[in-house]
């Protein structure tokens, strides 16, 4: 077997996409023409190089790319409950025109969904960032540190993409609410980006395969914030972020005469935290299994 | 100069032999040894993993050519690449002469 086979053998066992490797192979074969009695190293850790840097950067590039992503779909919902907000002037959800009120009773269970898939999406494009970030200036991260980051980004970018399809799919199937009434452009703007969410999800399983070698702890929620004070576990900030959420949301509720409800939502949504990093934790690298 | 001596410092060089125009990766290498007299040798395949890592980082642009009827991937430096040579430049003059005024 030549040199080029057996290269093109170790980057293919290395993850490395089939035609950045046919790409790879041809520089080399040149490089030989070239001169055909030049030294260009083992077959075997060359590959792995190419995994180690190409799967760091994709992992990190598709993690930035997925909270983009997510931000912008954010701003688009955001605007989409606004304009319908318009008609009666006050908060989704809060003071006297609730989305429910409007929806059929087996609608429950479609919306509890959304909640969910948003909150999610929102969170794991968050540390998928916040990871990414934190080990910018990482020529290799830990093969541990690489899944993580790939699987915050690829869950942020499936739920994002479910949250985009139901959410404004309301508007269309059980017709026009005070709360969610989307205009054409709209449509078009929400299909786009589903598009642009579902397109990032490749990148995200090339950079799955591009494990980088290097060897390493993870670590947990605690090294996403980077801080060494002992006293921060991740239960601890679990625990912070929920009550915060309670906090908010009863207070909007006061804000629009409706402290019962504001309790109620704060209740709900500090407890799908809670929730969310007790199922979804080890998975995304929040918390380590002691 | 060995490998790992070598390795902190490729991409700097990589994008200082590109600053004076666009060259395939065996042309690179060349011109590092030619430059350098010599004293700058590595292993020849390791400077396709940087080269790759530099342009997924938008340093660097490549496109194919054809060279005698073969394809080559011939690259060329990036305005991000130009300014952050220039970065990196500062940074290695100052490191320079800090050590060249403490050593001397």
């Amino acid at each position: 077997m030549s040199y080029l086979d057996t290269l093109d053998n170790e980057l293919a066992l290395a993850g490395i996409p089939r035609r950045r490797r046919s790409r790879i192979v041809t520089e080399f074969a040149d490089h030989l023409d070239e001169n055909p009695g030049a030294e260009l190293g083992d077959p075997g850790p060359l590959a792995q190089q190419f995994a180690d840097e190409l799967g760091t950067r994709l992992a990190r590039t598709s993690a930035y790319r997925a909270f983009a992503l997510l931000a912008l779909a954010g701003a688009l919902l955001v605007v989409l409950f606004f304009s319908g907000g318009r008609t009666w002037g006050g908060w989704v959800g809060y003071g006297y025109y609730r989305i429910t009120a409007y929806l059929p009773g087996w609608w429950v269970p479609y919306m509890i969904v959304c909640f969910i898939t948003a909150q999610v999406a929102l969170a794991a494009g968050s540390l998928a960032l916040l990871r990414a970030w934190r080990l910018r200036n990482q020529p290799v991260m830990t093969a541990a540190d690489a899944v993580i980051v790939n699987r915050r980004a690829a869950l942020a970018l499936v739920c994002g993409a479910v949250t985009m399809t139901l959410v404004p799919a309301t508007h269309f199937v059980v017709g026009p609410t005070p709360a969610l009434a989307i205009s054409p452009a709209m449509t078009v703007a929400v299909c786009v980006l589903v598009f642009a969410l579902l397109a990032a999800l490749p990148s995200v399983l090339t950079a799955a395969r591009l494990r980088p070698s290097r060897e390493g702890q993870a670590g947990d929620l605690v090294t996403d914030l980077g801080t060494d004070d002992a006293r921060v576990t991740p239960w601890r900030v679990a625990l912070a972020l929920s009550v915060a959420i309670l906090v908010v949301a009863t207070l909007l509720g006061i804000r629009t005469d409706d402290t019962y409800d504001g309790i109620l939502r704060g209740l709900l949504d500090a407890g799908a935290c809670m929730i969310g990093f007790i199922a979804l934790g080890r998975y995304l690298g929040l918390r380590t299994a002691s | 100069m060995n490998a790992e001596e070598l390795k902190g410092h490729l991409d700097v060089l990589i994008l200082a032999v590109l600053a004076t125009g666009p060259l395939h990766g065996y042309a690179v290498i060349e011109s590092l040894k030619q430059r350098s007299g010599g004293v700058l040798a590595l292993p020849e395949g390791t400077i396709y993993p940087a080269l790759h890592r530099l342009e997924a980082d938008g340093l660097l642009a490549s496109e194919w050519s054809t060279a005698s009827g073969r394809r080559r991937r011939v690259y060329s430096l990036t305005k991000r690449g130009e300014k952050d040579l220039g970065v990196r430049r500062e940074r290695w003059q100052l490191f320079a002469n800090t050590i060249e005024a403490v050593l001397a």
